[in-house]
């Protein structure tokens, strides 16, 4: 397997056998070699550059902006997030963490917005622009690969998924993974509540754990 | 100078001291060049990112302890974001969250170390003193039968009716742990002999001074010997509070193989060939989950006490490269590290109870890098071929395995998922089912972005840990080590940390 010169190191540790790595890399035509390339700056740099185009003109800024509404008591709590990124970030999780008439409780149930909300707070600036970035990806871009002009949040729950299984599936492998960091925070934010560890049967923590359990 | 901790957060102004050494991180390797440095009766100052925490901060809850315990809190990935890399932050880094898996290197990578890349000393026999010594101090036994919680009984199981080698794990716990199952979110019942718990308060009854919320920004230096390092005291947001400096003739980074060449690279030390941050490992793992009928309930007891070496051949030229092991997790990280959204993840969850899970982890040979861009850390790591090939056939044996044991279906989290129900259908999985962003995959053992060895034109430090460019300036982390290690690393870390910090001592005069 290796090409190292026979009886000779086999790790890189001589710079032929770095090089011979680098040139198999390269021989390969490897499609994921190259999307490797597709740097986390080049990504945002064309989600915000497609966001810009689509908020030229004043009538497509009222469009943008427009639609996004919380109960004012959940606006008046938000630490990080704008009231737009609640309600884009929830409709994403809402189709992530959907049950269809099973017994776990929704998203809202469990503050799940509120939660991201807290925790994009705690992000360094970066990664939270990373993160607003995104969710202005999904919100405005992601759709346009499923042939839908609508924005993710006015589109129907079937729409929305075949949005969501877009991303997860994409070629672009920065879509895909930016696509299971949102799922990841989605998920930490539903399952780190006790009222969802009763219908998976877990019994959560030892410490604290209250008389009766959990369940 | 007197030993102490201080927690960065809440001291007052800002923090100026003078020492022998300051030693960039408080985990495994930091820890143990420290308590080292201070019994030989040097200045020690230890600086430290992350905060102090002890067994009562630990509340087993993950959406409090993951931010909390991992950097980027629990977030970080490789640059084009397939792979979530763990690493820990805090006084005792990874050893307060990592799994107690006490293992040596094996001897074959020892030996490859000592007569392929010039590491004098590293063959076993020479090392052996340095595991043995650590074994002893952090208590190393082997985890009993009692303690072998369902999960892995059942892992044990299905590698036994396949005649499979493998066996009994060793663990550094002691009498404290309950087997509670909550190791990788910090032990509430102070069961683990970890850094922490054992080697940093050594190194304060030793002199030395411990700085949590304290991040290293920048080594000093005149391009010619170590002058100290610069960094900042940071409050409970991680947000800046003040300034630390400390002066020094010496300094050890113990940052690990992602935060110690990011130290250096900021701090632009001589590295005429350009290694520093290159030849990274780390392990690469995939996950397989076996469906049974039977509850299981693997978040409970012991997480890890059985693996698998069937596959794990360390001969040069090895076509077998996985290492099985078992890896449960708690409710977000399994649903983390499953595929698919809606219904079909949420109806996987609901088998949580009656499922069981193994990780298959690459001895790799690819080679990724570290590097910075402006305060970001740059990692990047692209499996090649012939990884991937290993990922296949540790997912494949692992099925294998889990099928033995009795699952009725086996599951890869993979895009689309795999889902596995006979022989039959093991033969699916090939390299090709292992492109980026294909199946989740986790690293949790970076490595090797500042490799010892003889030769200054392919390595950093020299066989004891010692940089070969800059006077004063030593690596006890595991960025020492030139290849993969194929297993836990943590004793490695500890034994070539104390190996160097002799060394040092030595050097220093003490």
């Amino acid at each position: 397997m290796s090409d190292a010169p026979e009886g000779g190191p086999r790790d890189g540790d001589s710079r032929g056998g770095e090089a011979q790595r680098a040139a198999r890399a390269r021989q390969a035509g490897d499609r994921e070699t190259r999307g490797s390339r597709w740097t986390r700056r080049r990504f945002l740099r064309i989600g915000l550059a497609g966001g810009a185009l689509l908020g030229a003109g004043g009538l497509c800024a009222r469009f943008m902006g427009s639609g996004y509404e919380v109960e004012a008591a959940r606006a008046r709590a938000l630490v990080a997030l704008s009231v737009k990124e609640l309600v884009v970030v929830e409709a994403i999780i809402a189709r992530i963490l959907r049950d269809d008439g099973g017994d776990l409780p929704a998203p809202a149930e469990v503050e799940a917005g509120a939660f991201i909300d807290a925790f994009v707070g705690r992000l360094d600036e970066r990664n939270a622009g990373d993160f607003r970035s995104l969710l202005h990806v999904v919100e405005h871009l992601a759709p346009l690969a499923t042939g839908s002009l609508g924005r993710f949040t006015r589109l129907s729950g079937d729409a929305q998924d075949e949005v969501l299984r877009g991303l997860e599936e994409s070629p672009v492998g920065l879509l895909r993974g930016g696509f299971d960091a949102l799922r990841t925070l989605g998920l930490l934010a539903y399952f780190r509540h006790p009222s969802t560890w009763a219908a998976i049967g877990y019994d959560g923590p030892m410490v604290g754990r209250p008389q009766g359990g959990f369940r | 100078m007197s030993g102490r901790i201080i927690h960065g957060r809440s001291h007052e102004g800002e923090l100026r001291l003078r020492a022998d050494v300051v030693v960039c991180g408080g985990g495994a390797g930091g820890s143990m060049a420290a308590r080292e440095l201070a019994r030989a009766g040097l200045r020690v100052v230890l600086l430290e990112e992350g905060a102090d925490r002890l067994p009562p901060d630990f509340t087993q809850r993950e959406d409090e302890m993951i931010p909390e315990l991992f950097q980027e809190m629990g977030g970080r990935r490789t640059a084009d974001l397939a792979i979530l890399v763990m690493g820990g932050r805090g006084l005792g880094g990874s050893t307060i969250h990592n799994q107690n898996l006490c293992k040596r290197a094996p001897d074959e990578v020892l030996s490859r170390w000592e007569h392929e890349h010039g590491v004098e000393g590293a063959r076993p026999a020479a090392m052996a003193p340095f595991y043995a010594e650590v074994e002893r101090d952090l208590g190393v036994v082997r985890i009993r039968d009692d303690q072998v919680n369902a999960h892995n009984a059942l892992f044990a199981r299905g590698r036994d009716a396949l005649g499979w080698r493998g066996g009994r794990l060793s663990h550094n716990r002691d009498e404290r742990c309950v087997g509670s199952g909550f190791c990788e979110l910090g032990c509430s019942f102070d069961g683990k002999l970890n850094a922490r718990r054992v080697l940093l308060p050594q190194a304060v009854e030793a002199g030395a001074v411990v700085v949590s919320d304290a991040r290293v920004e920048g080594l000093r230096h005149d391009g010619a010997r170590v002058l100290g390092a610069s960094g900042a005291l940071l409050d409970a947001r991680g947000r800046v509070r003040a300034r630390v400096e400390v002066d020094a003739r010496a300094a050890c980074l113990a940052g690990s193989a992602i935060g110690s060449p990011a130290i250096a690279l900021r701090s632009a030390v001589p590295d005429p060939r350009s290694l520093i941050g290159k030849r990274l490992r780390i392990h690469p793992g995939a996950v397989v989950a076996g469906l049974f009928d039977e509850p299981i309930e693997a978040w409970r007891g012991i997480p890890q006490s059985e693996d698998c070496t069937e596959h794990l051949d360390f001969a040069q030229g090895s076509e077998r490269r996985v290492w099985l092991v078992p890896s449960f997790a708690h409710p977000v990280g399994a649903a983390s590290s499953m595929t698919g959204f809606g219904p079909t993840l949420m109806g996987r969850m609901r088998a949580y109870p009656r499922m069981a899970a193994l990780a298959a982890m690459v001895h790799d040979e690819s080679q990724g890098s570290v590097t910075v861009d402006g305060e970001r850390t740059v990692i990047e790591y692209l499996p090649d071929e012939a990884d991937r090939a290993q990922l296949a056939l540790g997912v494949r044996e692992g099925a294998r395995l889990l099928l033995a044991a009795g699952a009725r279906e086996c599951v890869v989290p993979a895009v689309p998922e795999l889902a596995l129900r006979g022989e039959a259908d093991l033969d699916a999985i090939t390299a090709a089912r292992f492109g980026p962003h294909d199946a989740k995959l986790t690293a949790v053992h970076p490595m090797g972005t500042m490799p010892m060895g003889a030769d200054p034109s392919t390595s950093v430090t020299d066989a004891l840990g010692r940089h070969h460019h800059l006077r004063g300036l030593w690596v006890t982390d595991g960025s020492l080590f030139p290849t993969s290690i194929g297993g836990p690393p943590q004793l490695s870390v500890y034994a070539f940390a104390l190996r160097a910090a002799r060394a040092l001592a030595d050097e220093l005069g003490a």
